[in-house]
């Protein structure tokens, strides 16, 4: 996570003075991070670049409402992880057939098993346990999600996170627990199969 | 050293291809473009701010006040320009006919409500109008027989053809005289009831009659 709160501040006052060259600069700064979230959540990297642009249109209308105690970085993932539980709703109520799932699954196992590696069946291994574990993250519900992906990837602190999801830092506490239990549960039984 | 947590290890393995972010930027702004709002909801967004529907409010009281203000400034130069021809009336005889003693107080005391005159200092200015009274009644008298004695030489002057001269230039110089008579009347009464006053009573007063004291009789036409 880019931690420059003094610089997303000074850009969020240029943004509100009408400077929207300050928008760039904050999509520059949070685009990565954002999509990283989006894409890990959804699984999809169409939906994911579509809900982070849909976030920074968001934070553009809203610019005028940040002052200078705001926190732009639990506003972002607030923002951004409210879409991705209600795109994540949509997507299990209207079942396609992503392209990613063909397309970077398959392309990037073949990648993998044509390099150069030393052990191709290790690193094949080493990759059914990630499918795995991006399964067993998308069965996660949408609080043990976003507590998880914000606290392992992003680096969010948990007051951060605890300002994102509405909950209290002992709250956090106890759904990154959860959330670390059930995956090991389920990822126990995904590598034992 | 613990051994790391087979979970953390496998999380920070997870590290998936980053979806192409180029263009997300162009693809933001049109959106952006897209649902900008009308200036109508931009007014309506603007007025839902507090501080900007008090500075408005304030705004509009302020110049609703100023028009006020400035129509009531108007109002009263109108009136006070009135007042101040129809104090001239009762001071110069070339204007208008003398009041008499009695409907002094009603010519007076516009005077003594604009310009807070004291009990005192209104009594002293009715009694210097009371005393130059009797003198603009005289002279207004004597500029009524001029004026008919005139009117009865230019009957003659159509009815006849001719005239006496001479009488004719005797009338216009006495006329002449009797104005200028009236004209230092006017002023030695602005001058002594201006020293009643304070200062700015005084500046107030003589704003009121400047038309009247600064300028002299015009030589008569007729």
């Amino acid at each position: 996570m880019p931690a420059c709160p003094a610089t997303d501040r000074a850009d969020l006052v240029a943004l509100r003075r009408g400077d929207e060259i300050a928008l760039n600069r904050l999509i520059e700064r949070w685009e990565r991070p954002l999509i990283g979230f989006a894409f890990r959540y959804l699984g999809n990297s169409a939906d994911a670049r579509d809900l982070v642009a849909e976030t920074f249109v968001r934070l553009y209308q809203n610019r005028d409402r940040f002052d200078a105690e705001s926190n732009l970085p639990a506003w972002l993932f607030t923002a951004l992880a409210n879409l991705c539980r209600n795109r994540g709703r949509w997507n299990r109520r209207h079942p396609t057939v992503g392209m990613d799932s063909s397309e970077n699954g398959a392309s990037a196992v073949s990648a993998q098993l044509c390099s150069d590696e030393p052990d191709p069946r290790a690193k094949l291994q080493q990759m059914e346990m990630i499918e795995a574990l991006e399964k067993a993250v998308a069965a996660l519900p949408h609080d043990l999600k976003t507590t998880l992906l914000l606290c392992h990837y992003e680096r969010l602190s948990h007051r951060e996170i605890g300002v994102v999801l509405g909950c209290s830092e002992r709250g956090i506490e106890t759904r990154l627990r959860r959330a670390r239990q059930q995956l090991r549960a389920d990822l126990g039984l995904s590598l034992s199969t | 050293m613990t051994p790391k947590d087979p979970l953390d290890v496998l999380l920070d393995r997870w590290n998936p291809a980053y979806p192409d972010t180029s263009g997300l930027q162009r693809d933001i702004w049109r959106r952006i473009a897209a649902v900008r709002p009308s200036i109508l909801a931009q007014l309506v967004a603007w007025f839902r701010r507090p501080a900007f529907s008090l500075l408005f409010v304030a705004s509009c009281a302020l110049a609703v006040l100023a028009v006020f203000e400035w129509h009531e400034a108007r109002l009263q130069r109108q009136v006070n320009a009135e007042l101040a021809r129809q104090y001239l009336r009762v001071i110069d005889p070339v204007l208008g006919a003398p009041s008499g003693s009695d409907s002094m107080d009603r010519e007076l005391v516009w005077m003594r409500d604009e310009l807070r005159l004291s009990p005192d200092q209104y009594a002293r200015i009715r009694a210097l109008h009371e005393t130059l009274n009797a003198e603009l009644v005289a002279l207004e008298k004597q500029r009524l027989r001029v004026r008919q004695e005139t009117a009865a030489l230019e009957e003659e002057r159509r009815t006849e053809g001719q005239i006496d001269f001479l009488v004719f230039a005797g009338l216009i110089k006495i006329r002449q005289d009797l104005d200028l008579q009236s004209f230092h009347s006017m002023q030695r009464l602005v001058s002594a009831t201006a020293t009643v006053m304070t200062p700015e009573q005084r500046r107030r007063y003589l704003d009121y009659v400047q038309a009247a004291i600064s300028t002299p009789p015009q030589p008569i036409a007729d």
